[in-house]
């Protein structure tokens, strides 16, 4: 099961969308549904995923796809759990926009401490 | 996209297959670790790539095997009889819940939780279990192993991950061989608004440093290679590039993957920045490829320095093909050979020269063509040979008999469908070995005989046929017991004199059988005459032999191949007929005379013996008078001569089988049918039916 929750923009953070549940193949069409109706109302938005239990290649792809076509979108800090085996699996912790991008705003994550366990001297901005 | 899971399935019965002589072998010589590597590997892939498709009870299953067996080859456990049986009942559990995913009985649970109890108590109290199996980088005797490195491109079928196969347990099981660097490559990811996120857009570039061999990476992709890309190169070992630590400057790498052009890179470089820098400013390269590249520079310099690469690797000799492709090949040959007779009959039939040559020619290729295709399909016997041993091994217990399969020839080659179809015969003829033929050993030495009994298996190539002989050094044919059988059942009569091969062939005749009592091993209502009717249904033949008290040998001839066959074509009236040249022995005249003076005994004298012999012409019930002069083909089966009269005899030809179809399927006497360089249709005889017809009714 998977459950998308659009929460409003308020005065510490902006739209969030909260992902609850199996982010996985079976799910991922229900996924990008939500996404991108919560994008075209919101395309600063902040996509929560500490309530996520599962998440396959094809959730962080759609992540990743979505942040190219919206730059503004950002994954929040907390509760990687479920995404972060899957990044570093799928060799994603090199990659530009998870974790090398020179842009600010060419990165995935919204927090400033250092995904998946990077050296902060990476030139991720986050 | 071919079905993954099926795939698998495919793959991993022939895993266990290769897992049971495995550990059959490893019984006989239990300090072989290069068996035990065997075994670990057949585990090892059954459970990866089980856990890749979803199957979760058997990779989790084999998981407890496999730890086992790791302790085993790492001298932590030594291999036992008991391990080995546990090991082969869990290899049958393993097949059991194969066969529970594809229609099969539902597999006992009970059974697998009592398994993996067994295999648990054989860990030692201190070990975790988790800690005991292998884990990511971890590769056996890493200081021993050659170590190579690999680039890997991993381009998956966009329908992956819906077909169920998750592409980055493929890179796990790639990163359990050695050190591993992937990067993900997702310059084709689309945006959000073309996206189809069931879809997998993105590819890996893999650098992986491993002392297993090309085959070993291969083997990770066995069940998507079909439709996906995979490019493996070999970029550093000692011999390929020398021991120094340096290695190829950045932009090298990318010309050489083929992701940057020379032209594009001179461009940048004269610009004096990092060139990967520069690359990506100038919109060249992706920086998810200078990152790749940057990881395959950085881990060839680190395992360079960090070891003297010492072997060479070699790339693999072999691929796996669909077996209906080889059919299907195998049948276009065969039609081509239709053609190429063709082709011959109408270049003699014009008389010109240059067409005379050039159908030659395609003869001698087509001849090549067809011997080499046939030899693809070429199979060593070994594999039904390496069943037998575990057949045998479980049925002696089971009798407490002590039997022992000794077997020869198992590199003798034929061709896979006759292998296939030659399984059953011989398990029944050994299951009565087994059961009928060797003795228990107290009665053994009580004859003097040693307390173990030997069946042998064997085979051997004869001309275009191969010999299986099973002989085994048990009580032999009982000749009295066998005639009196043969009497109550009605099948001789009591005064009739019967040679002691024709005694020993009556074993052979439909519902004979001399066991006092059903067992579960022989007796299932499944006489020899059923095995007889299997292998001349191969065109093959068997004949039996038996010495009281010394044992007994049944031979089997089956020939190489059952596409396409050396014939003889002979012609009966209008009709073309075909008899297989492998049973043929020579052709002699039948005048009037010889019909008249034989005085309707159809008896023919060849040199100093009388040949009976069948009138074909009578047999078909084919009309109008015969020529003067018959030809009779003497054939050969199961060591009795008999003659088939013919009008002429036309040739030896080369026969492409085609099988009858439904309807006349159960016609006596024919086998299948050819099509001749003309067009017409030739009916192959069957003429160890026709014999057997013939006897029946005399």
């Amino acid at each position: 099961m998977l459950e998308c929750t659009l929460l409003p923009p308020s005065e510490s953070q902006p739209a969030t969308l909260r992902v609850e549940g199996n982010a996985d193949i079976t799910f991922i069409l229900q996924f990008k549904t939500a996404l991108v109706e919560a994008l075209q109302a919101h395309p600063n938005l902040y996509v929560d995923c500490a309530d996520m239990t599962e998440a396959d290649f094809s959730c962080v792809q759609l992540l990743w796809s979505t942040h190219q076509s919206y730059p503004g979108m950002r994954v929040t800090p907390a509760g990687r759990e479920a995404l972060t085996p899957v990044i570093l699996a799928a060799g994603l912790d090199r990659v530009q926009g998870f974790c090398l991008s020179g842009d600010p705003g060419d990165c995935l994550w919204a927090a400033p401490d250092p995904p998946l366990g990077k050296k902060s001297d990476t030139n991720c901005p986050v | 996209m071919s079905n993954p899971h099926e795939a698998f399935r495919e793959e991993a019965y022939e895993l266990l297959t290769s897992l049971e002589s495995s550990l059959l072998e490893l019984e006989e010589s239990p300090d072989d670790l290069e068996i035990v590597g065997a075994v670990f590997r057949a585990m090892h892939t059954i459970k990866g790539s089980g856990a890749m498709f979803g199957f979760d009870d058997i990779s989790s299953f084999t998981h407890d095997i496999e730890t086992v067996y790791d302790l085993v080859r790492n001298g932590e456990l030594a291999v036992t009889g008991a391990l080995v049986s546990l090991s082969l009942a869990a290899r049958d559990q393993i097949k059991a819940m194969l066969d529970a995913t594809c229609g099969g009985d539902s597999c006992d649970a009970t059974r697998t939780e009592e398994l993996r109890g067994a295999f648990r108590a054989l860990l030692p109290v201190k070990e975790d279990a988790s800690a005991a199996a292998p884990g990511p980088g971890k590769v056996a005797n890493p200081a021993a192993a050659l170590q190579r490195t690999y680039r890997i491109r991993f381009r998956p079928n966009r329908e992956i991950a819906l077909s169920g196969t998750n592409p980055l347990c493929l890179l796990n099981e790639l990163r359990e061989l050695g050190k591993c660097q992937v990067v993900a490559q997702m310059d084709d990811v689309p945006p959000l608004a073309d996206l189809d996120p069931e879809q997998t857009y993105a590819y890996w570039d893999v650098i992986l440093t491993t002392g297993e061999d090309i085959d070993a990476i291969k083997d990770v992709f066995i069940f998507v290679e079909d439709d996906c890309h995979i490019q493996i190169d070999l970029i550093d070992d000692e011999e390929l590039l020398g021991t120094d630590s340096s290695y190829k400057k950045l932009g090298d790498i990318l010309i050489e993957r083929g992701d940057l052009t020379p032209d594009a890179l001179q461009e940048v470089l004269r610009q004096q920045k990092r060139v990967g820098e520069m690359l990506v400013e100038a919109k060249v390269v992706s920086p998810s490829k200078v990152a790749s590249a940057l990881a395959e520079q950085q881990q060839v310099k680190e395992i360079r320095s960090q070891q003297q690469q010492k072997q060479q690797g070699g790339d693999a000799a072999s691929i796996r093909v669909p077996a209906d492709r080889l059919d299907r090949l195998v049948d276009l040959v065969g039609e081509m050979v239709t053609i190429q007779s063709r082709l011959s009959q109408t270049a003699l039939g014009r008389e010109d020269a240059e067409l005379i040559s050039i159908a030659e020619e395609v003869e001698r290729l087509t001849a090549e063509l067809r011997d080499n295709t046939l030899n693809i399909r070429m199979l060593p016997i070994g594999t039904t040979f390496s069943k037998f041993k575990r057949l045998v091994r479980d049925l002696s217990q089971e009798l407490g008999k002590e039997i022992e399969l000794t077997t020869a020839g198992a590199d003798t080659e034929l061709d896979k469908t006759v292998i296939e179809k030659l399984n059953d015969p011989l398990v029944h003829i050994i299951r009565n070995s087994i059961d009928h033929g060797i003795e228990a050993p107290e009665k053994r030495e009580a004859a003097g005989k040693k307390r173990q009994g030997t069946i042998r298996l064997a085979a051997i190539h004869s001309g275009d046929s191969v010999i299986i002989e099973i002989v085994d050094d048990g009580a032999g044919l009982n000749e009295e017991a066998i005639r009196r059988k043969a009497v109550e059942k009605g099948l001789v009569g009591e005064q009739e004199l019967l040679s002691r091969h024709e005694v020993f062939q009556l074993i052979f005749a439909a519902g004979f059988s001399t066991a006092e009592k059903v067992t579960g091993v022989s007796g299932r209502g499944v006489g020899m005459d059923v095995v007889k009717r299997a292998i001349e249904a191969l065109r093959g033949s068997i004949d039996i032999d038996s010495v009281a008290g010394q044992g007994t040998t049944i031979r089997v001839r089956i020939p190489l191949t059952l596409a396409i066959i050396d014939s003889l074509l002979v012609a009966i009236g209008e009709d073309c007929y075909v008899i297989p040249l492998s049973i043929v022995e020579e052709c002699i005249e039948l005048t009037r005379a010889d019909v008249a003076a034989s005085h309707g005994r159809n008896l023919v004298r060849v040199r100093d013996r009388l040949v009976p012999y069948v009138h074909l012409r009578d047999e078909f019930a084919i009309a109008g008078p015969p020529p003067e002069i018959e030809q009779v083909v003497i054939t050969a089966v199961n060591g009795n001569q008999v003659g088939f009269v013919v009008d002429h005899v036309i040739g030896e030809h080369q026969t492409v089988i085609k099988s009858l179809g439904r309807m006349y399927r159960d016609v006596q006497g024919l086998s299948g049918a050819t099509i001749l360089g003309d067009g017409k249709v030739a009916l192959i005889l069957d003429i160890p039916q026709l014999i057997q017809r013939a006897e029946q009714l005399a």
